[in-house]
């Protein structure tokens, strides 16, 4: 069949792109075998918005796998006294990404020491 | 697609239509989260399988169906080859837009979302650039043997289920109903489809000749045509329902057979409507 330039334009572009796409993921497949999550989270400077008090925290995923419904636990500390609790679950963090969500507090966390850690997360 | 001495103008045009067809099937799936959320939890072997399969049901789809059967294999696989180029651009530009993917994002992430969303559209640009134009290649006297009908309900209620296959709701239909239910949709199917295709009087559809199955095998007669297309959409949807993570060998038999019912209710629409438009 009788084809003309564009047509074999837009098919060599076509045959790039795809192989492209399925090259990277295959490779990166091959190379990652093993796809753990891997979590940290920090705490960001506390703000004031109404009359509550919000501590930002931003939870990284430097594994290569993924992770589903992300537990993180934000505490107000005084000494070793826990003053006051927040938590937050994101539903995914993809590989090597990270996501900022932020604890609600009743407390002034600016008076206490604020410690955030991941409490659990499943492997999809 | 293109006939000989078509000039660059039908090019240009027919391949706007098969982006206009990509967006138009796959806008749906754009906008569903799940689908960005399968883009990286999905293993990286389970989405390159897909696009394999979703390839070889688009090739299936129009060279079964009819539709390109006087053209040579080496074509039609460029056809399908251009089909699934023009869906990795419809889709990336799709999801750049929507602040889906960002250059900054992860690769395995970005590649992950363009591939699973590039799967709609070029199923959408396959459809639109066979059946949707101002002229139709299909042969309109050749019709599919049994086999090749299967496979043609089998396209249909892919392209029609995938809608639906990456969202929680089959999952939680099918886990939540009672037997009865499922029972009933699983009843239902059969009379859906022989309405469908058989009794509607659906532009394409088989009319009451065909209906009343005179000199035809089992098989084209509206209860055989029907339950081949009620099996095809079933398998379809157990398959779908594998590769988005929501059946597998650890999933009990009650909670996996109550989704691929639920689902395949919607694939049953999809494989009904294949059969109309071949």
């Amino acid at each position: 069949m009788r084809r003309n330039a564009i047509e074999w334009g837009v098919l060599g572009a076509s045959i790039a792109v795809i192989l492209a796409l399925v090259v990277f993921i295959a490779v990166d497949g091959l190379l990652n075998p093993e796809e753990q999550a891997e979590l940290g989270v920090s705490a960001l400077p506390a703000r004031v918005v109404g009359e509550t008090f919000v501590v930002p925290i931003e939870v990284k995923n430097e594994g290569d796998g993924p992770a589903e419904n992300v537990d993180v636990e934000e505490v107000l500390l005084d000494g070793e006294t826990e003053v006051d609790t927040g938590s937050v679950t994101l539903p995914f963090l993809a590989a090597h990404s990270e996501i900022e969500a932020a604890a609600v507090f009743a407390e002034d966390p600016r008076r206490h020491r604020v410690e955030a850690r991941v409490l659990g997360y499943e492997i999809p | 697609m293109p006939d000989a001495g078509k000039t660059s103008a039908d090019s240009l045009r027919e391949f706007l239509r098969g982006a206009g067809g990509g967006l138009l099937f796959g806008t749906p799936l754009l906008f569903t989260m799940e689908m960005w959320w399968h883009g990286f939890l999905m293993p990286w072997w389970k989405i390159l399988l897909l696009l394999a399969v979703t390839a070889a049901f688009v090739w299936i789809y129009t060279r079964v169906g009819g539709f390109r059967r006087g053209e040579a294999t080496i074509d039609q696989a460029i056809d399908v080859t251009i089909g699934f180029g023009i869906g990795v651009v419809v889709a990336t530009a799709m999801l750049f837009v929507l602040g889906q993917i960002s250059p900054g994002d992860p690769g395995r992430e970005i590649a992950g979302k363009i591939a699973l969303e590039t799967i709609p559209v070029a199923m959408g640009v396959s459809v639109a650039r066979v059946q949707l134009g101002a002229r139709r290649h299909r042969d309109e006297h050749e019709e599919p043997g049994p086999l090749g009908q299967a496979l043609v309900a089998a396209g249909g209620a892919m392209l029609f289920a995938f809608n639906v296959a990456p969202t929680e709701e089959p999952m939680l239909l099918g886990i939540e109903n009672e037997w009865w239910r499922i029972l009933l949709l699983l009843v239902l199917m059969v009379p859906v489809a022989a309405i469908l295709v058989f009794f509607a009087d659906f532009q394409g559809g088989h009319g009451t000749r065909r209906a009343a199955g005179e000199g035809r095998s089992p098989l084209s007669t509206p209860l055989g045509e029907s339950v081949v297309s009620v099996v095809a959409a079933l398998t379809v949807s157990a398959a779908l329902l594998w590769f988005f993570g929501r059946i597998g060998i650890d999933t009990g038999v009650k909670d996996a057979v109550h989704q691929v019912v639920t689902l395949g209710f919607v694939a049953t629409l999809g494989s009904s409507a294949a059969r109309l438009l071949v």
